[in-house]
Order: C-alpha cells, then structure tokens, then sequence
C-alpha cells in the first residue's frame, strides 16, 4: 500500500470539509446564532483545513493508487469526515456525547437519517442545516464531490471512485473521471434544486425546503420537525416529496442518457422497471392492509393510499422520512417495509439497501435455475439489461449478498445484546445498514435511537458505513494493518 | 470476361468451375500451390501463388487489366482489402465474400465506401433461403424472378388432388396463368411436354405469377399445415442469421449446439429461442427432444456426414421435413439418391448470386444473360435473357423454332407484362425471357434455341 500518498489524498480530500463546514456557519450568521455557534463551526473548519494542510504537506514521489489503496482511502475519508463533522455538535453542547454526536453526523453522511437527538426542533438552525447538508454531500458520496471540485486528479482516481460508488457496476459516463463527477454532480443539483422550488411552490418556507430537498435528494430523512414530514400534514407535500424520493433512487446514468438524448428517447432500464414495479406492488398491498385501520379512523382508502405510497417511496429508497406512525400498522405491512428496506433503490443512485440490480439479478438467476432443473442440458445465460450477464459478476453479486447477510448477522448479535426486542434489533440494524433510519418498536418513526447502549451505537455507525460504502471498504480498512507485507 | 479469384477453397473452386465453363479467362490467386495444381488439372486456368493482399501478387495476376475480381478467401478483413487493393489497381468490378456477422448489418457502408460491388455471405443467403422455406412449408424450392412478381415454387401434389393423372394440357386449361416447367420423378428430372401426365409422388416445379401460385398452393402435400416446432442441430452463423430472421414469429424453435458458451451466446441473444448444449449426432440428445412432435428439422452442422445423418434419422423418426446442409457439392448426386428431401449447399447458392451478378456484367455475349438460378437440386437450371439485339429467332412461332431436347420457355415478359408462351408466340425485341433447361453446358441462347 502507497500510504503515503494515501494520506497526501486524505489531506487534499479534508481541506474541502473544511470549506463544507463554512456553509452552516453562515447559516448561523444569517440566523445571528450567536458565539457557540460560530465559534464551533468556525473551529472544526479551521482543524480540518489544518489537518488537511499537514497531511498533503509533502506530495509524495510514488503518486501510484491501487484498488486496494482506494479502498483504504475512502474508508478513511468517510470516518475521518465524520468524526470531525461531529465537532460542531459536541463544542455546542447540543449534543454533548462524542457517540451520540459522531452517531448523528454518520447517520448524515451515509444518508442513513437515524437521529439520537430526542428533540431535533430544539437545535440550532446551523446544526439543521448542516445534519441536512451530510446528506446532500453524502448522498452522492464525498468523495466524488471532492473528484468534481479538486483539480490535478489522475487516472488513478478512477480506484477511489469506484470504491465508492454504490451497485454491481460502476458507469462512466464520460471521458474523464472528473467530468463524470462533475456531470453526475451537476444533475444531482440540478434535481435538488428542483424540487427545493416544488416545495416552495408547495408552501414550505425557504429554510424547510431546503432541508427537506436535501433530505430527499440524499435519500437521507433528517428533519427538522419532531414529526418529520407529519408536521405539515400536507397530502401534496407528501406526494410531492414521494415522487422526489422515487427519482433520487434512480441509477443517475439514466438521467445522464436522458440529457444526452435531450430527452428525445427514453432510455431502457430493466432495472428501473423492476424498481417501479416493486415501489407499485408494495405500495398497493400495504394500502390494502392498512385500509381497515385506516377506516376505523375515519380515512378513506385515497388517505390509506397516501401513506402506503409515501412510506413504500420513503422506505425502499432508504430515505426515511415519516407522517404517520407505522409502528401501529399490521404485522403485514411492517415486514413488506421491511423488505423493501433490504431491497433498496437502484444502484448508481443515491439510495442505499442491496439495490434492484442485484436482487433482481438474484431472481432472475434464481427462476433460471429452476428452470435448468427440469432442463439439465438446456442453455440459459442470465439476461440483465437487455444483455447477457457474465458469470462472473453474477458470482460477485452473490458474493456481496453472503457479505450482506454476515454482516447484518454480526451487527443482529451485538445489538441483541441490549435491552431491545427481536423486532426492534432486527429493525435497528436494517434501518442502518441500508441507510433507512426509522426503525422498529421504539426506534420508530416518532422514536430515536438514544436508548441505545453507546456499544449498540458504535455498531450501528459501523453498519452504516460498512452498508452505504458496500463493505469492502471498511474490511479493506479494518484489514490493513493485519494484511502481511509483500515483496511487491 | 478476364476474371481474377482470389482463393480457391470451397467458395472460390465453384466460381471457377462455373466461369471457366462460361468461357472466361480465369487467373486464380492462391497461397498454397497444391490446391493450384489440383485446379489446374481439371480446368485451363492460369494460376498465382501468393497472397492475394499483396500489391505484387495482384499484378502479376494482371488484376489491372481485369474486368471481375473476386476474393473469396476464408477471412473477411483479407478479402476486403484485396478487393479494395484490386479497385485501386484498376478491376472494373470487385465482388468480396463477407460472413462476419458484426459485418453483415453494414454491407451497404461496406459496398458504398469501400467501392466494393458486390458482397458474398452464404451464410445469410442460406437463412434467407430457410426462413422463406419456413414460410411456405409446403415448397420444396422457392426462386423469385423479375423482382419477386414471378415465383418458381416446388412441390409434391397431395394426396387425392386432381393433378394427379392429369396431363399438362389439361393443367393449362385450369390454370391459364401457371406452367409447369419441371418434375421430378423417382430422381429423374423431366422438362415435360403436353403430353406428360402426373403422377402421385412427383415433385413438379411451376411457374407464375405470384398471386396465381396461391390458387395451386392447396393442391400441395402438407399446404394446411402451419409448421411450428423447428429444431436446429447446429449453433453456426447459417443459424445465427435465421434465428435473426425468425425468432420473433410464432415459431417454437429449439436448437441444439454441442459448444457452451457458443449455445450461451445465442441463448442470450435470443431468449425466445430454446437452446440446449449438447451433441446433435448423440441420439440421446435427440430422442429428449421428442423428435416425433416436431415440424421441421435442419441439421446445419459444420459436418456434411453429420448432416446427412441426421435428416436421415430424423426421416426415420417420421419428422414431416428435414432440411440438410452439405458443404462438398460433389456429394449431391450420392445424397439425392439417399433420399435426403431438401439440401442446402451454402456455396452454389452465393455463386449461383455472384454468378447472376457477373453475367449481367458481361455484355461480349450475344444476349446478354440477366440471371440464371438453379433449381431441384441443381438439376434444372433456369435462364433469364433480355433479347437487346436484333436476331433470326424474332418474329418466329415458338413452334417453329427449334429448342435444345428437355428445354422449355417459361415466361416472356413484355413491356410490364408477363406472357407464358403457347407454341403461336414470337418474341419481340426488347423481351425478357426465361429458358428451362436440363442442359447444364449450354447457357447461350443460341445455343439452346435455334431456326
């Protein structure tokens, strides 16, 4: 491993958290927040510019960048991007703990949105808005946000991109990395700043649409109302902020092809058929399920429909924001969620979860071999995309769900270890590895998840990572320094 | 005509045969010199060793003073560049064989801009041959004339029809616009005249326009039936192409390729297409497949033995058709005697195009000779002449001219219209016509029809 040039990146990547942070301390100065505030944004960002500084100081000769060094490297960021995110929250005294703190802005950067803040609306409005802006950074991943500002990056940044980006496959969508970055970057805004204006238009203030666009375009879920979306109980907004959600959790090069196109042909994608098939299917039978309840409170079955598709949209694109408490609803339609969790949106998205691609990949492979058993000699090559699948990226899909299930299994048993039900442990660790939030039981849509012991805590920030970054990058990490060195 | 072939393999050997008996000056163009000196025994060519890409080997073969070359070589990208090479030198025309299949969806780019004139894939022309087979599953053999408005179709009369015991007079009663130009009885092939009566196995070839042969369609053997299951023993590029032509109908095809990642491509090329991986000779292999619900079978092997064998097994499992492709063109009249019902020689049928394409090149001949397809087996060949010039056999009965034994007029077609001739027709200056002949030496008209 190049350590050194590892750390000469790390530095270059951190300067620009540095710049991240200035942002919420504006936002404190328009808000006139007071000295804690600006002080504890203004010294987090002046200690990652520092930080920064020293570790690029000296540009390494060997500037070589390996898959494995990518890894590594983005592992790295996003710990390092977390810990020294939290600062504000603890110099504030708005949350005092380092766990609970460094468990919040993780929750941010993996888009995740589990809080442990008992009452988000008693905080600054700069720490707000910066929980909202992790997700924003996050949603896209940090590290192509730095690929698309930072010049001088080499080829051999296509390691840390890919490490990185979420799915089987990694798209390119243009000549150089960079310009990918930026392209991506530039539809991502784009989309955010749309539907920050639908929002306005939809009655929010300017500060809620913009946290709640943010939310939304990470696939995120913080808020900054106790009751998530709830507190404007506004059916339009709902919709509208279901549909924002369903277009985040799609695969960003289809949008890529889109503008190619100039909108001309619409681009065929197995995978976002599949995505809004599950999203029609799930939405339909847990608003079936749901509708007696909803009845007997008085609703109809356009309020039932409601809250299926807005839960259905806010879940399986692993955003997690909440109107309505779920927790109440039948056993049904709580483990539809919970499949839908696990499912995730597509990948190349912003969304987190196993993603369509595989599982539908999975399924198909799956039918395939049933079909094989009645055929032994018959020839049936996996079709993914309009184009066969080559077995060994099948293998490796495979591959990642047994990592998936192993990974769920170990976190399952540490945090059974507290004072939690089945449910409430197996929701917990669902909502984190696939970046969802809201759980089960008292880690609900209206819960949090400050009953939880900080073991239970550093788990599940474990989990988050481990599941926005697709787990290869933290194993490499935690592997690193046991790995033998080689003569190479 | 000066014609210069490069290669003299399968493909380049029947051009050979056929322009040498044509009466051109062959040069052939070929690395290996024994293959040179075996042609060179049986027919009067000049020949070159080299590669037909060099500049140097080109021109000892004075491919600059050449009206045709031809390079049919077993590589694409080598024939391609040696016709462009040839152009360049100064060929009148270049004709280039070109199978590849990422190649085929461009032949026009191909021809346009690389000054090529004409491009051979037999391949392709094989399935296009089986594809219109498959639809129309009561012919035998299909040829299209004139732009596809006269159709040459073969087949056998069914059981009960009231062909059978008629004479052809009689048939020209009923059917004033068809004529039957050939029949083939017990493997003897007859032009017949009005006095020939037909019989219940015979396969008889008619000729006509093409929305009058639908009236005689139902007189043949198996015209209900609408063929379903097809089976391909072979993942080739002959079943690549036909499986492109084919596999969004309502065909339920299987084929079987012994190859797994070939039989994994075409699986996922066409998901519709039902792929098996396994040996097609292995009868247990077969049997599974339960060869007695099939329609159609073609055996499209690279192995003639293979082939052969299994249209014969599968004759025997009772399957309604079978369709063999043989590569050796000397093996046809063996494999007819077997009883094999339809061959397909991938070669002869991309010289028979190229061959229709040079001979419309050739304007030394009298008549200039428009096109010239083989038919049943290649027993029966078909002649088209468009009469240009002035000559002796204008303005005379039909029945007073004399014709070359077992040769017959089929059709004259005359400003937009099509006559089929009775023995009181002439022929004007200006027509087309098309000559049946059993005579395989003979292709000027002079010489199949005289005063």
């Amino acid at each position: 491993m190049n350590l050194k040039m590892i750390a000469y990146s790390l530095g270059k990547i951190l300067q620009i958290e540095a710049a991240l942070l200035a942002v919420p301390l504006c936002v404190g100065l328009i808000y006139h927040e007071g000295q804690t505030i600006y002080l504890a944004y203004l010294g987090a960002s002046c200690l990652a510019f520092l930080i920064g500084s020293l570790l690029k100081a000296r540009k390494p000769k060997d500037t070589n960048i390996y898959t494995k060094d990518g890894l590594v490297i983005v592992a790295l960021v996003w710990l390092v991007y977390s810990v020294i995110g939290c600062l504000p929250l603890i110099i504030t005294g708005e949350v005092p703990q380092f766990v609970d703190a460094f468990f919040e802005i993780i929750s941010g950067f993996t888009t995740t949105g589990a809080s442990i803040i008992p009452n988000v609306e008693a905080l600054s409005q700069a720490s707000l808005f910066w929980r909202s802006f992790t997700h924003l950074i996050g949603g896209m991943g940090v590290i192509l946000f730095a690929l698309a500002v930072m010049p001088g990056l080499g080829a051999e940044t296509i390691h840390i991109m890919k490490a990185e980006a979420t799915g089987p496959n990694f798209g390119k969508v243009s000549h150089t990395i960079q310009d990918t970055a930026r392209r991506l970057y530039l539809i991502y805004l784009s989309m955010t700043a749309i539907l920050t204006l639908v929002l306005l238009l939809c009655g929010m203030n300017l500060f809620d649409a913009m946290i709640h666009a943010f939310s939304a375009a990470g696939t995120g879920g913080f808020s900054n109302y106790k009751n998530s979306v709830g507190h404007f109980n506004s059916p339009l907004i709902e919709v509208v902020l279901g549909f924002g959600v369903l277009a985040f959790g799609v695969n960003f090069n289809v949008y890529h092809y889109l503008l190619l196109s100039k909108f001309r042909s619409r681009p065929k994608s197995e995978e976002v058929n599949w995505y809004l098939s599950i999203v029609g299917i799930a939405t339909l039978l847990i608003s079936l399920n749901i509708l007696p309840q909803v009845l007997a409170q008085g609703g109809n079955y356009w309020a039932s429909l409601r809250h299926s598709f807005f839960y259905t949209t806010s879940i399986m694109t692993t955003t997690g924001f909440v109107t309505v408490d779920y927790t109440l609803w039948p056993v049904f339609s709580r483990t539809m969620l919970l499949a839908v969790m696990c499912i995730g949106g597509c990948a190349g998205s912003t969304a987190g979860g196993l993603k369509v691609s595989r599982v539908a990949m999975m399924t198909k492979s799956a039918i395939l071999g049933i079909r094989g058993s009645q055929e032994p000699r018959r020839a049936l090559p996996l079709r993914f995309e309009y184009k066969a699948v080559r077995p060994e990226k099948l293998r490796k899909v495979f591959q990642f769900l047994v990592i998936y299930i192993l990974f769920f299994a170990l976190c399952m048993f540490v945090v059974s270890l507290d004072q939690v039900t089945f449910e409430e442990a197996f929701g917990s660790v669902a909502a984190s590895i696939n970046c969802i939030g809201p759980g089960m039981g008292r880690m609900g849509p209206f819960g949090n998840y400050a009953i939880l012991t900080p073991l239970s805590k550093y788990t599940l920030c474990f989990a988050m990572i481990a599941g926005r970054l697709e787990f290869y990058p933290l194993l490499m990490l935690l592997g690193a320094p046991f790995s033998k060195k080689r003569a190479v | 005509m000066k014609v210069v072939v490069g290669g003299a393999g399968k493909l380049g050997s029947s051009f050979i045969h056929e322009l040498y008996h044509e009466g051109h000056k062959v040069t052939v163009i070929d690395t290996i010199e024994a293959t040179l000196d075996k042609i060179q025994n049986q027919e009067d060519v000049q020949t070159v060793v080299g590669s037909i890409t060099s500049i140097d080997i080109q021109q000892e073969a004075e491919v600059q003073n050449s009206d045709i070359f031809i390079a049919a070589t077993n590589s694409d990208e080598v024939n391609v560049t040696a016709a462009i090479i040839a152009k360049k030198l100064g060929a009148k025309h270049t004709l280039a064989r070109m199978r590849d299949i990422e190649y085929s969806s461009y032949t026009g780019f191909v021809r346009d801009s690389l000054g090529i004139s004409y491009l051979m894939n037999p391949e392709y022309d094989v399935a296009r041959h089986l594809a219109e087979m498959l639809e129309y599953p009561a012919v035998y053999g299909l040829e299209r004339f004139l732009s596809g408005n006269i159709t040459m179709m073969e087949g056998v009369p069914r059981q009960g029809s009231h062909l059978i015991g008629m004479n052809l007079r009689s048939f020209r009663r009923h059917y004033p616009s068809l004529i039957i130009t050939a029949v083939d009885r017990h493997n003897d092939v007859f032009i017949p005249g009005g006095d020939f009566i037909l019989q219940g196995q015979d396969r008889i070839m008619v000729t006509g326009l093409s929305q009058d042969l639908r009236d005689l369609y139902g007189e043949f053997a198996n015209y209900r039936t609408r063929l379903e299951d097809v089976l391909i023993i072979g993942g080739g590029r002959i079943a690549h192409y036909l499986l492109g032509r084919i596999h969004r109908s309502h065909f339920k095809i299987t084929l079987v390729e012994r190859n797994e990642s070939r039989a994994m491509t075409l699986a996922a090329e066409f998901p519709e297409v039902r792929v098996i991986i396994g040996d097609g000779t292995d009868l247990t292999v077969l049997d599974e497949l339960q060869l007695e619900k099939l329609d159609i079978m073609f055996a499209l092997t690279g192995m003639d033995e293979q082939n052969v064998m299994l249209s014969l097994y599968a004759d025997s499992k009772g399957v309604p058709r079978t369709v063999c492709k043989v590569n050796r063109t000397n093996m046809l009249p063996l494999l007819s005697s077997l009883g094999l019902q339809t061959i397909i020689t991938p070669h002869s049928l991309a010289a028979v195009g190229a061959m229709r394409y040079i001979r419309s090149r050739d304007s030394a001949q009298a008549f200039a000779m428009d096109a010239h397809y083989r038919l049943m087996n290649d027993r029966v060949n078909v002649l088209e002449y468009k009469l240009l010039k002035e000559s002796n056999l204008l303005g005379i009965p039909i029945k007073d001219l004399t014709l070359h034994p077992e040769t017959l007029v089929a059709f004259i077609y005359r400003k937009g219209k099509i006559i089929f001739p009775q023995g009181s027709d002439t022929f004007h200056k200006g027509d087309r016509i098309a000559l049946v002949t059993k005579s395989t030496q003979h292709t000027d008209l002079e010489e199949l029809i005289w005063t």
